[in-house]
């Protein structure tokens, strides 16, 4: 009894880092994007230097801020920072929709050096990073809410 | 969890698997430079880059190798060093006349070059000025500039630069260094109108201008 109750609480815990890490990763990416584009408004800053590698410092520093201090982020305020930056990409792009098939991509590529990889590979990556950590997300909420009731 | 987990890797994977394939033209990725002694022409085996249909740079096209292999419209897989031996090499003169001092007031000097671009599946060679967008409508002008020396210490791998270049090779001898930059005097953008997509291999052909 006591050892399926301490083997239950190992999952738990190891189920909580994960869900902080894939928190921490997806906030990560939204603001690696949102800086790199910000700061890609200057040519000459965005001649120099390789913004992209923003995204992947960013999203690890995000991971681990997330598994070291346990920060609590609600669903509403990171979709909220991503319709922000959605935005403010449709802004700077001026609503041209293939922009968004090739900027995030590119910028992906160049900060990661996968010079090999096609643009079309890296656009699955991230659709799919982004729409399954999305799920994950409200999904997890919306658990942590009924048991919330439910206790 | 783990199934999600499961799921993003092989998704990973599976992508990783469809990289852009090589086209078959008169240079390749693995035979990047052809010289045409009669013709007195380059031609050299380059990959688009898409970033720059939506973004402003002052690069045409640089070596993938160098510092700035990222900032190009054309990454090519020639480095410099090949590039200006091969240009002297075919009896063009260079104008060495810019310098880290002067770069911001004088014009590139040296041979005006003829730059063309050409792609499977092209419908005829383009200039450079169709391909690439100056936002004041000017034409790009290519000339020799030479600047072995510069383009070595830097590593930049610059070939062709779209204002008068101290390190380039060859570059733009509408504008002055800094008018893309600092001045904001222009914006050179790909024309996606006018080129084939992101990786695809593109020959760009540099010969003496009529």
């Amino acid at each position: 009894m006591g050892l399926s109750l301490s083997k239950n609480k190992t999952r738990d815990r190891s189920k909580v880092i994960l869900i902080n890490l894939l928190k921490g990763g997806l906030l990560g990416i939204v603001l690696g994007y949102f800086f790199a584009l910000l700061l890609g408004r200057s040519v000459w800053v965005e001649m120099r230097f390789n913004l992209g590698l923003i995204i992947p410092v960013c999203t690890l520093a995000c991971m681990l801020l997330f598994l070291w201090k346990r920060v609590c982020i609600r669903y509403s305020f990171f979709l909220f920072l991503e319709l922000s930056s959605l935005i403010a990409f449709f802004l700077i792009y001026r609503f041209e929709p293939d922009a968004l098939l090739v900027i995030p991509a590119c910028l992906l590529r160049e900060g990661c050096h996968l010079t090999w990889v096609s643009l079309y590979s890296i656009n699955i990556v991230l659709g799919s990073i982004l729409f399954t950590g999305n799920l994950v997300w409200i999904f997890h909420e919306i658990c942590w809410k009924l048991r919330r009731i439910t206790s | 969890m783990k199934t999600t987990i499961t799921l993003i890797i092989i998704m990973v994977l599976f992508s990783l698997a469809s990289v852009s394939g090589a086209a078959t033209l008169i240079v390749t990725k693995e035979n990047p430079i052809k010289v045409n002694e009669q013709e007195k022409s380059i031609s050299i085996a380059t990959a688009v880059n898409g970033k720059y249909f939506y973004e402003s740079t002052r690069h045409a096209v640089i070596f993938k190798d160098g510092k700035y292999g990222d900032k190009p419209i054309f990454k090519a897989f020639v480095d410099p060093k090949t590039f200006h031996d091969t240009l002297i090499k075919l009896g063009f003169k260079a104008g060495n006349n810019m310098t880290m001092e002067n770069m911001e007031r004088t014009f590139v000097q040296g041979d005006l070059l003829d730059v063309t671009v050409t792609w499977e599946g092209a419908k005829k060679e383009y200039q450079l000025d169709e391909v690439i967008k100056d936002s004041n409508g000017k034409p790009i002008l290519i000339r020799f500039g030479g600047n072995l020396q510069n383009a070595i210490q830097y590593n930049t791998g610059c070939l062709i630069c779209l204002d008068s270049c101290p390190v380039g090779i060859t570059s733009n001898a509408s504008y002055t260094m800094g008018a893309v930059e600092k001045r904001k005097e222009v914006a050179f953008t790909g024309n996606k109108e006018a080129l084939p997509p992101d990786g695809t291999l593109v020959v760009v052909k540099i010969k003496a201008k009529k």
